[in-house]
């Protein structure tokens, strides 16, 4: 242990963390935890990772071999009920969570790093490359996404999980491309710019060795926005018809649910449990964002209700006590 | 007027853009399209000349070039020509007439609805910050819009459509109603279409609502408003006269935001139900590979999100004065 500690937060302490702490928490999470809206999220997100991570380990029955009675009700053997096809759904649920969020997890990371690129390169280059990078931004923004890839979908023979993660990272990078561009601008008329392009340092050092690194806490901001639409993304294609129907996602699972007419025949289990799971996950990034929000803009930081006896106390001192 | 016609240069490259993309898209796939359609339709193609030079045409093939088929295929959207399905053999356009107005239709009462509901509540929540509305209608509403649209649609089918059965589950009208302008038909029509409507109402007030929370939460703080105070005039008249009034244009911008979730939840809420629109007729033709019919929705889908933005922006520019000057 001790030797380890000599060596390893050399970085940490040289970044001013002047108490030792056996697990370093980032200043940013831990302000988070603070807020009672965001620590809810990331102890939900928490707990669906640790789920769909475990997930071979917390139950005994594959996702994929029919085991039990088809369209049974949540029972004890089976605790959120199976298929119509004898799958049980709480296995299916845990093991989804897998190809979901590794999908969504890969297809933000593509959005972003073309965010990232377009975005500062427009915002460092102005002139010229500014105004096209601007104009592509803004045509992506306006071309409804769910309908484009639909069609990207329906001429690819096959829409397998990486495929899949490639076309909604391909197609949801424009409204973070156009927020950090605005962020951009604001920095890059400081004098640490001046100084790095002066000395001479190359256009991709400055954007992201330079620019980047001072915009981290809007890039994770964008992050947990475009991670919500992948995550929606890829369960409405999937439940579209569009994924492949083979391989066990909160998707597919839905896909099989509404497939067979399952819902009219009254198997509610089958499709509320991946719903619910997806939306849990939705749900936890949305209150992890309202709490990136209030951290950023101390205006709606502030609760308690209005008060508007200001005024009164000034016009009416007596009845303001 | 420069500003509309700033705007207007824009929607028009940006709908270039979208037939361009459409162009281009078939032919950048790995295979060709066209030879799947083939295999896939088999005699109803092959003995279709006028077809199989129709579908080259939107579709790319190997013994025409790119630079060749691009102004063909721009001069054939441009005037309206977008080809025969091949699923259904019938005109692409005249599938879109039959289905267009039912999606607007939707689309349409949905946001009405929402923008009213939301900008009030939102009203409310930030004239009193932490009050009722704020604590359970924001983080409410809130909640509701993270549920994906197919969820709230299985959802809103299974328990009030068919455990409660307080609304029509399936399809935009009854089987046995003539659609026509009648009455009966026209009330069978609002009766089906307002499950759906309260599907795309519940997953997009929220939106509204936390834009004009967030807005007025910095317009009641201004001095307007405390002179508004002093002048004694009626709480009321001041939250909406004053504070709410000029907090309701900044979350309009967010229109394009609104619009473009709005038609992927469409889709969805279209599929859960049957119901006729836009929306089910893509997914089909999708699955189908029926490729003609799928990219002229595409463009449909294009041009209706630039028209309704175009119409915001105008609108936009009537209610701010600020805008008209500069």
């Amino acid at each position: 242990m001790g030797e380890v500690s000599q060596t390893a937060p050399a970085g940490v302490t040289s970044m001013s963390a002047p108490r030792r702490r056996r697990l370093v928490v980032p200043e940013s999470v831990r302000l988070l935890m603070q807020n009672r809206m965001s620590a809810f999220g990331i102890v939900l997100l928490g707990a669906i990772v640790t789920v769909t991570v475990l997930a071979p380990w917390l139950t005994s029955q594959s996702p994929s071999v029919p085991n039990s009675l088809p369209g049974q009700p949540p029972s004890w053997t089976d605790p959120l009920g199976t298929t119509d096809q004898g799958f049980s759904v709480f296995s299916q649920v845990i093991h989804g969570g897998r190809i979901s969020l590794v999908v969504a997890v890969t297809a933000t990371l593509i959005a972003m790093v073309i965010a990232i690129t377009l975005g500062l390169l427009a915002a460092y280059s102005g002139g010229i490359v500014d105004d096209a990078i601007n104009l592509v931004t803004n045509i992506f923004l306006v071309i409804p996404t769910l309908p484009l890839v639909i069609v990207i979908s329906s001429f690819l023979s096959q829409t397998g999980p990486w495929i899949m993660a490639l076309i909604i990272g391909f197609t949801s990078w424009a409204i973070e491309a156009r927020i950090l561009r605005g962020q951009a601008l604001s920095l890059q008329g400081r004098d640490f710019i001046q100084a790095a392009k002066v000395t001479g340092e190359s256009t991709f050092r400055i954007i992201f060795f330079e620019l980047m690194p001072n915009m981290l806490s809007r890039i994770a901001a964008g992050f947990a926005f475009v991670f919500i639409q992948a995550v929606f993304y890829e369960a409405a294609l999937e439940f579209l018809g569009f994924g492949d129907a083979n391989k066990i996602s909160w998707g597919t699972t839905l896909f099989w649910a509404t497939n067979n007419s399952t819902l009219l025949q009254g198997e509610w289990w089958h499709f509320l449990f991946p719903g619910l799971a997806i939306s849990l996950t939705i749900l936890a990034i949305v209150f992890i964002n309202y709490g990136i929000d209030e951290l950023g803009d101390p205006r709606l930081r502030q609760t308690g209700p209005r008060k508007p006896n200001v005024l009164k106390r000034v016009f009416w001192p007596r009845s303001a006590t | 007027m420069r500003f509309i016609l700033r705007r207007f240069v824009f929607y028009v490259i940006a709908f270039w853009a979208a037939i361009t993309l459409n162009f281009l898209l078939p032919r950048l796939m790995p295979g060709s399209p066209l030879d799947g359609l083939i295999l896939r339709y088999g005699s109803a193609i092959q003995n279709n000349p006028e077809l199989i030079a129709q579908l080259k045409a939107s579709l790319g093939s190997a013994d025409e070039p790119i630079w060749h088929a691009y102004p063909v295929y721009l001069h054939n959207v441009l005037t309206g020509n977008l080809g025969m399905s091949t699923a259904q053999q019938v005109p692409v356009t005249e599938i879109i007439r039959n289905t267009l107005p039912w999606s607007i239709f939707l689309v349409g009462c949905g946001f009405i609805l929402s923008f009213v509901l939301g900008t009030f509540l939102g009203m409310l929540a930030a004239w009193r910050r932490g009050g009722i509305t704020d604590r359970v209608g924001t983080p409410g509403l809130m909640a509701l819009q993270s549920f994906p649209a197919f969820f709230l649609s299985l959802v809103a089918v299974y328990f009030l459509g068919l455990k409660l059965g307080w609304f029509p589950i399936q399809h935009a009208y009854s089987n046995d109603t003539n659609p026509g302008y009648t009455w009966g038909f026209v009330a069978d029509a609002f009766r089906h279409a307002q499950l759906p409507i309260l599907v795309i109402l519940a997953i997009s007030v929220g939106g509204w609502l936390l834009g004009m929370r967030n807005v007025m939460i910095t317009t009641v703080q201004e001095d307007y408003v405390t002179v508004a105070h002093a002048k004694g005039l009626k709480d009321r008249k001041v939250m909406t006269g004053y504070a709410a009034r000029n907090a309701i244009l900044p979350p309009l911008t967010g229109f394009a935001a609104f619009f473009a979730s709005a038609v992927g939840g469409l889709i969805l809420v279209e599929v859960v139900f049957s119901y006729p629109g836009v929306g089910l007729t893509i997914q089909q033709a999708a699955l189908g590979h029926d490729y003609p019919l799928v990219q002229a929705l595409l463009l449909v889908f294009a041009f209706c999100v630039l028209l309704a933005n175009f119409i915001m922006d105008c609108v936009y520019v009537l209610l701010d004065p600020r805008v008209r000057s500069s």
